[in-house]
């Protein structure tokens, strides 16, 4: 645990080291822009210092000709390959963001059968939101839209939407009916995040969702030595997440169920 | 399986880097996404 909150930390810092930008209001404007970090991080936060995956996806996908975003698919394909989902459980700062929250003390909503359905919806969103959307907007209009980031993302939210509008008087003029929509979307996860477990990563994390699908593959992660198993489920017992199985899809590979294994069957795979 | 998708994955990276991907990601980031904001 100490090590995953230490490089949660790192990551936080690493992705926004731009800390003048958390002063004067203006986004970092240098070559490392065009390089996207594993985790979800806007980058209009003044602090960024690399690109959001998501948000460059949706404007490559569509921002002024349809095309194949091969640059940011690859790159997507690579970070799943090597990390899965660790990249939400190490390496994403809105991850650490509703983690902290997590922390503060107030009764809990423990998951159940209709979290476990709710799972399936953040890859609708990302159907629609992050594909389909942009798609639309640019037959319709002649200039794609990064709908995710538009209308529904809580990171873009807080850190760009709240903090930009904090710094720059001149944006503040700009605000409208899509600023209230996502500020309220904002404070409804970060309310449900106190409550319970990672909302945003288990229902609504487009990004996570993709990762999700390499987890019983990626190179780094959680795995079963199944001749130690003696499926005695305390695994299941001690996540926090939907998982049905010790690595699926909803595992962010935070290592809680290495610990509590009366085993030792679970552990951190090499990397090969 | 991940062999092959990781040939995959640095065919793309390459052909998209080589095709101005990383221009197309820097255009985007290095102003205001004004959509993030909640205002475009």
């Amino acid at each position: 645990m100490v090590k995953r909150r230490i490089a949660q930390l790192v990551t936080a810092i690493v992705y926004n080291a731009n800390l003048s930008g958390f002063v004067t209001g203006k986004i970092w404007q240098g070559s490392s822009k065009g390089l996207c970090v594993p985790g979800l991080n806007c980058y209009s936060c003044p602090g960024a210092l690399g690109a959001c995956p998501l948000g460059s996806l949706q404007s490559s996908v569509a921002g002024m000709a349809l095309r194949f975003p091969f640059y940011v698919f690859g790159l997507m394909l690579l970070f799943g390959l090597l990390l899965g989902r660790s990249i939400c459980g190490w390496f994403c700062p809105f991850g650490f963001l509703q983690d902290l929250l997590y922390k503060l003390p107030t009764p809990k909503l423990a998951k159940n059968s209709l979290t476990r359905k709710l799972t399936s919806l953040k890859y609708v969103i990302g159907i629609v939101f992050v594909l389909i959307l942009p798609i639309v907007f640019l037959e319709l209009n002649g200039v794609g839209s990064p709908a995710f980031c538009k209308f529904i993302c809580p990171a873009g939210t807080i850190e760009a939407g709240w903090l930009m509008t904090a710094l720059n008087p001149g944006l503040r003029s700009g605000l409208g009916l899509i600023f209230a929509w996502k500020s309220f979307l904002a404070i409804v996860v970060i309310l449900l995040s106190i409550a319970m477990f990672r909302p945003f990563c288990r229902f609504i994390c487009p990004l996570g969702a993709w990762y999700g699908l390499f987890n019983t593959f990626s190179f780094f992660g959680i795995t079963v030595d199944e001749n130690k198993c003696t499926h005695c489920q305390a695994c299941l017992k001690i996540c926090k997440l939907d998982c049905q199985k010790v690595g699926d899809r909803e595992c962010i590979n935070c290592g809680d169920c290495t610990k509590i294994c009366p085993t030792h069957a679970i552990g951190f795979k090499k990397g090969v | 399986m991940r062999k092959i998708l990781l040939v995959v994955a640095l065919g793309c990276l390459a052909y998209g880097i080589y095709a101005g991907g990383i221009d197309t990601v820097l255009q985007k980031a290095t102003f205001i996404c004004l959509e993030c904001v909640g205002i475009g």
